[in-house]
């Protein structure tokens, strides 16, 4: 409440002036609080931001690739918070931004507004490899189909954490079609990724039911019959029993 | 399975035999230990190998390979654990040198035999001995430092040790700043850079200044002074006719005093303070190696007595600005006392401390008691109830390019870091400590260093607030590392064998009945993509917390608590954020590596886990108990 009177106070200052830079403004919202008084004063930077939306927003992506964490901590406090109207034509723009890193940041930003219209302003994206990560979460959150080839493709061949990437996309587009893809994960090298993809198909639920099964039994790999039992599990709602040897091993909590 | 259970059967004999050897630090994950470890991992259907996912997603532009390597297959973090261990035990001077050269990845390091002055008949000969040994120290410094010019050498000083200090808020800082050789126009330009929304193009062009820096010189420069005063050192215990006043001889790199059995003040900057006895006093300059102010080599050699060190301005003896300081002290209890910056601390230098006995005190602002930046810091004190307090950075801190290391051999000893810097960002009534094997890196352009403190016995009391115990931050290393002893470990946050943000912690404790208390993030934890681990090998120990705490892994890290034996107590207020937990990794959606191992013992478990059982705890945490 009294940093709103503040920031109302700030905002009443511009009036007969000049507002102040953005630049400025976005240097005291971000700044580490080193005393009571700049934490009062910051309080009040980011009242002022958010009045001068979305030219606020737009001075903070200019340094989102910039070493100011909070630039990019408080951006994203904007993008859960704000409306989807305010920030998305903002972000559109820097879609085409010179920098890759930047572009990226558009990109993971816009997953995270409701605005699957924008999808093919994004599916070019999934061409460059530093943007490739985002634009399928973006494109997976947004339910956008043609997207499932390029995940695939990722979860194959991609380094792990687009591995992880494409599983949680595949999960979130819902295809079963995706279930071999997702099996042949359950086969990775690193839990991170076994575990997405073991999930991915529990959620894709009772579609993946029978080509799970066949896994379960007839795989090679000794891990993927193993992780496919405990998808068959989930989706069938049973309780996960574990063995240690012949010790029970107690589950406290979700499995994935 | 009967081949597994005989393993099993196996290891849990290996184990006892790993427990009987009772205070041996090292090693801190033997085999048989570790095997626990993995079994642990089987009851998720991982390997060993799952450690290793990637965490190594920052491009710094400089780092230490070894540390990207450790986030890459964490099971090598306990193994550096015991190369530092085993240096400490060992505690020779060409094992400390031997060790931060490979720390820091310098080719190779100097052979540092102790200079030889057995065959100096008198003090002429043994100076004489001393200053030659000077001119080669001082040629290998000069070519360390030519690449970079003066006015540079002040302003990415200032760009350190200004933030530190903060002068924009406490401007009657800066005088002592100008006294030690800065210029207003470079303190100006560094608060003008802390104005900018992006600091990429300074902090880039201030670690190429820094890079240009010829380490390899100035570690075969430091490594010869300091071998060179320890030469002196153990002759100058064997002599006996001392001149009955204070003696001064000019020589280019500054005095050498000669000083009496009596009780002498020093107060002027010198090359060489050699003092017989008596209870001195040492303040400001002497001792102090600045090279802004053409000391760049001092060295203090005190054969006994009471003594006090003390500073009023930004140096104290035993600390180094573009220079290498020494200080040998031989007994007696002393105090070290600074306004600011304090002893065995080095900015772009070297700072060699040792103090081989009495009980002893260490007070400092900030930077102090093994604490470096692009240079090496060792404080090494031999024996004695000592009390070490800092502010901030210290007691084994390194920045980027930095090994700090607090060495004390034995004693009932006190540590406290974090009384001064408060965190009003975070938390209001906390303070920042940085300390007590902390290392930091320049976030997201450069790793840090390494930075430990190692007490091998007594019983201990480490005292931190955030930031403290065994931690680091942005492709560092931090190390806490006790011996012997009963020992009380306390903190608020981020510490105790904890990895904030791709980095790496460690916290070991031999033996003795230890209590841990910390708040968040502490006893074995990581938070974002990186490497967390607490060892405890014997006694009934007691681990409080509240959340993110006790083998927690947090945001796509891996943390690792192994107590080995004792009836222990886990108490966690937030059963889900602490013994032996992952989370989701928030927007990330994936999860982390988190074990709580514990191998013998009625255990007790805030969280209701059972004794001699195997928990799974989500995403993806063990509670293995024996």
């Amino acid at each position: 409440m009294a940093a709103g009177v503040l920031a109302a106070l700030i905002g009443c200052s511009a009036w007969g002036a000049e507002p102040r830079p953005l630049n400025d403004v976005l240097f005291d919202a971000t700044r580490y609080a080193d005393s009571p008084a700049r934490r009062v004063e910051r309080e009040a930077a980011r009242a002022e931001l958010k009045q001068r939306m979305p030219d606020a927003f737009r001075t903070a992506m200019t340094y989102i690739n910039g070493d100011r964490v909070m630039v990019q901590v408080l951006a994203m406090e904007w993008v859960l918070e704000l409306p989807d109207e305010e920030l998305a034509p903002v972000l559109l723009e820097y879609l085409d931004h010179d920098d890759p890193a930047t572009r990226r940041i558009a990109v993971y930003f816009l997953g995270f507004l409701d605005t699957p219209q924008h999808a093919e302003r994004v599916m070019p994206h999934l061409d460059h490899e530093t943007t490739r990560g985002a634009a399928l979460r973006t494109l997976g959150k947004w339910k956008h189909q043609p997207a499932r080839a390029a995940a695939e493709t990722a979860l194959r061949e991609g380094h792990e954490r687009l591995r992880v990437v494409a599983a949680n996309t595949l999960r979130d587009l819902g295809d079963p079609a995706a279930a071999e893809a997702l099996m042949a994960a359950l086969d990775d090298r690193y839990f991170t990724v076994r575990h997405a993809a073991a999930r991915a198909l529990v959620v894709l639920g009772e579609p993946v039911g029978p080509a799970v099964e066949r896994a379960a039994a007839e795989a090679a790999s000794a891990r993927v019959r193993e992780m496919s039992r405990r998808v068959l599990e989930q989706i069938k709602g049973e309780a996960p029993s574990f063995m240690l040897d012949d010790r029970a091993v107690i589950v406290d909590g979700a499995w994935f | 399975m009967k081949a597994r259970t005989i393993s099993l059967l196996l290891i849990s004999l290996a184990a006892g035999a790993v427990r009987a050897e009772g205070t041996s630090l090292a090693p801190l994950l033997p085999d048989a230990v570790r095997a626990h470890a993995e079994t642990a991992l089987s009851a998720w259907r991982m390997t060993p190998d799952d450690a290793g996912f990637a965490k190594d997603h920052g491009e710094p532009l400089w780092t230490l390979g070894w540390v990207t390597n450790v986030l890459n297959d964490p099971w090598l973090l306990p193994p550096m654990g015991d190369r530092i261990a085993a240096t400490a035990q060992r505690d020779e001077p060409a094992a400390w040198w031997s060790l931060m050269a490979e720390h820091m990845e310098l080719a190779s390091a100097p052979s540092n035999q102790p200079e030889s002055f057995a065959n100096t008949p008198g003090i002429e000969e043994a100076l004489a001995l001393f200053t030659n040994r000077v001119a080669e120290a001082d040629r290998l410094l000069t070519a360390a430092y030519a690449p970079i010019a003066p006015a540079s050498r002040i302003a990415v000083a200032a760009s350190v040790l200004a933030p530190m200090l903060d002068l924009e808020n406490e401007p009657e800082r800066r005088e002592a700043f100008r006294r030690a050789g800065f210029t207003e126009e470079a303190l100006a330009h560094v608060e003008a850079e802390s104005r900018l929304l992006d600091m990429t193009e300074p902090s880039r062009a201030w670690l190429a200044e820094i890079g240009r820096i010829d380490y390899p010189h100035l570690l075969a420069a430091a490594a010869l002074f300091q071998s060179a005063v320890d030469g002196l050192a153990d002759w100058a215990a064997a002599w006996t006719n001392w001149p009955s006043e204070v003696q001064r001889r000019a020589t280019p790199w500054g005095e050498l005093v000669i000083g009496t059995t009596g009780d002498d003040r020093h107060e002027r900057a010198s090359l060489l303070i050699l003092d017989p006895g008596g209870d001195d006093r040492y303040r400001d300059e002497a001792g102090a190696a600045n090279g802004l102010v053409g000391a760049s080599l001092a060295a203090i050699v005190d054969v006994g007595g009471n003594d006090t060190y003390t500073a009023e301005g930004l140096l104290a003896p035993g600390s180094a600005l573009w220079g290498v300081a020494v200080v040998h002290d031989a007994a007696g209890d002393d105090r070290h006392d600074a306004e600011w910056i304090g002893v065995a601390s080095a900015v772009f230098g070297s700072a060699w401390v040792d103090d081989r006995g009495g009980d002893d005190t260490y007070r400092a602002h900030v930077m102090s008691q093994g604490a470096a930046t692009a240079g090496w810091a060792l404080l090494r004190d031999q024996a004695g109830d000592d009390r070490y307090e800092v502010g901030a950075y210290g007691q084994g801190f390194s920045g980027v390019r930095g090994w700090g290391l607090l060495f004390d051999r034995g004693g009932h000893d006190v540590y406290l870091a974090g009384n001064r810097i408060q965190d009003f960002e975070r938390d209001e009534p906390r303070f920042f400590s940085f300390a007590q094997g902390f290392s930091i890196g320049m976030r997201p352009h450069a790793g840090g260093g390494v930075a430990a403190l190692v007490d091998l016995a007594g019983n201990d009391t480490y005292l931190g607030d955030i930031y403290a115990q065994g931690v680091s931050y942005y492709y560092a290393a931090g190390f806490l590392l006790d011996g012997a002893g009963n020992d009380r470990y306390d903190l608020h946050q981020y510490g105790q064998g904890c990895g904030i943000h791709l980095s790496l912690g460690l916290l070991a404790d031999a033996d003795g009945q230890d209590t841990y208390t910390g708040a968040i993030l502490a006893q074995g934890a990581a938070h974002d993509y990186a490497v967390g681990m607490l060892f405890d090998h014997a006694g009934h120990d007691q681990y409080t917390a509240d959340h993110h705490a006790q083998g927690r892994a947090l945001n796509n890290a891996f943390a690792l608590l192994v107590d080995r034996a004792g009836d222990d107590r886990y108490f966690g207020r937030d059963r889900q954020g602490t013994q032996g937990i992952g989370n989701e990794g928030g927007f990330r959606d994936y999860g982390s590596l988190a074990l709580l191992v514990d191998l013998a013992g009625d255990d007790t478990y805030s969280g209701g886990f059972s004794n001699r059982a195997v928990t799974l705890r989500p995403l993806y945490g063990v509670v293995y108990d024996e």
